[in-house]
This record gives structure tokens, sequence and C-alpha cells, in this order.
């Protein structure tokens, strides 16, 4: 009997189911919403350290490359900076 | 061969590709409509969880293990967020429809009768509504999407002793709440397309 009874509920509640579909823009609004997220994704650890750190001290993140150029630095030679920065301050 | 697809696609996800996430989305948004359908009953809430699932695939893409089939993954998902949506919406869905009822009035026709397929269908799909959650969760995987005691088992990272049992006690409050009691009698089943295996 209970295979009788698991047929009968799963063909209603297939066929309820059959009813409905999802919407025909689902697609085109979910890479929308994607794109948008992408395009404001926070800032992320370093990169907010590397922010907060010139604001505080009102400058560019910037290191002396070994070609003489003074370039942004990346996210973890900024973090080492800061960590260096503040052992020398505690010291 | 399913697998090896979906793995390539959350490659090229991982990478940004967004045409990945709309080939997923194309292979597997009628599994995950389909599971957010049958636990909340409401085909709007089911749109929406729709969504939620896939821009949660796009945006914890990176923690996929890729050696792992996607659709479990994408059930569990779909479970929680329906889960979420449930409990705050509990306190107003019953009694919303039980006042359409009310008002539709004895004959009349209410606004759900637009899309019922047929009475029992419905009724089978309200009484699924409501089960408690876990049992209806089990419920719905089991007979809506086909899926084995040890699948469901896998999905909620549960022991499958506990699934046969959330399983047989949904049955059994189903039967209940459906007046089933025919079926131990042995009398035929209601006709709606029933096709004898």
């Amino acid at each position: 009997m209970d295979e009788e009874m698991d047929f009968y509920l799963k063909r209603c509640v297939k066929d309820w189911a059959a009813g409905y579909q999802p919407p025909a823009d689902g697609r085109a609004k979910l890479l929308q919403a994607a794109e948008r997220t992408r395009q404001h994704a926070p800032a992320r650890g370093l990169g907010a350290i590397a922010y907060l750190w010139a604001l505080i001290f009102d400058q560019a993140v910037v290191d002396l490359h070994p070609d003489g150029m003074a370039r942004p630095c990346t996210q973890s030679r900024t973090w080492s900076l800061y960590i260096a920065t503040q052992w020398r301050l505690a010291n | 061969m399913g697998s090896t697809i979906d793995q390539e696609l959350i490659l090229q996800l991982q990478a940004g590709s967004l045409d990945a996430l709309g080939l997923l989305y194309d292979r597997h948004r009628q599994m995950v409509f389909r599971t957010a359908l049958g636990i909340t009953g409401d085909p709007e809430a089911a749109n929406d969880l729709l969504q939620d699932v896939f821009l949660r695939l796009h945006r914890f893409a990176d923690r996929i293990e890729v050696e792992r089939p996607l659709e479990p993954w994408l059930y569990r998902v779909t479970t929680n967020l329906a889960y979420t949506w449930v409990k705050r919406n509990r306190r107003w869905y019953h009694p919303l429809e039980d006042l359409a009822e009310w008002l539709a009035g004895p004959g009349k026709s209410s606004p759900y009768d637009e899309v019922e397929r047929s009475d029992d269908c419905n009724r089978v799909q309200k009484a699924i509504s409501n089960l408690p959650f876990a049992q209806r969760v089990v419920v719905v995987l089991y007979y809506l999407n086909d899926l084995s005691l040890q699948e469901v088992a896998e999905i909620l990272e549960l022991p499958v002793g506990t699934v046969k049992s959330r399983l047989h006690y949904g049955r059994q409050a189903l039967k209940k709440s459906l007046a089933l009691g025919r079926f131990a009698d042995g009398d035929k089943l209601p006709d709606f397309n029933y096709e004898r295996p």
C-alpha cells in the first residue's frame, strides 16, 4: 500500500509543480544582477588596509622598485610596510 | 557526463565567466525552481529563491569543490534559503490562504482556482505545505525530485535513518490530512491520468 501511496503522491506533486515554470527573463535578470555585484565588489582585506593607511597618512602607498620607479604597492607589500612601520613605532 | 560539463562550467565561473553562470542556470534552473516551489508552495517565492541560489553560486564560486557534483550543493542552498523564507512567512501564509477560502465561500471560485491543475493535486500540495519543515523537505526531495533516500541524506547531511524516519512521519501526516485511509481498504485511486506502472 505504501507503494501505491508513493505513486499517488509523486504524481500529484509533479502534476501540481508542472503547472508552474521559472520566469522567461530569469536568466537575463540573473546575469544583470551578477554583473552589478561584480562592479560593486567591496574592497577586501589588504585593499581596505592600504586605503586606510593612505587615508591616515595622507599619502599614496608607493614603493621604490629596482628599476627606480615608484609604483603603487601590491596588497601584500602594503601589508608588509604597515607591519614594519608598526613594529618600528613600537620600538 | 553531466558532472563533467558542470565541472568545466564551474572552473570558468571561478575564472569570472558570466556566460558560464548563464549556462549553469539553464542546466539546473528547473530543478532549483521545482524544489523551491515544492517547499514553499509559492510560485513567486520560488522565482525569488531561484535567483538567490544562482547569485550565491556566483558569489561563492571559488569555494565550490569542482571535483564534487554540483547538484547536492544547489539542493542544499535551495532548502536553506527556503527555510529562511518559510520561517519569515509562516505567520502570514496559512491565515491568508484560510481567509481566501472563507471569502470565496462554498461553491465559488477563488483566485487560486486559476492555477489549480486538479483538486487532488492542490490538496496534496497544501498538505505538504502544512508539514513541519524537516519532513516537508524530505518529502519534496524524495517525491518531486525522484531522489533516493541515500541521495537525500547526502544533500541534507543527515543519516539515512533520520531521512527514512522523516519520510515515514511525513507520509503518515499526509495520509491523515488527505484522509487516505481508503488506501488501506484497497479502494481505487483518484483518476488523474493515472497509469499503473
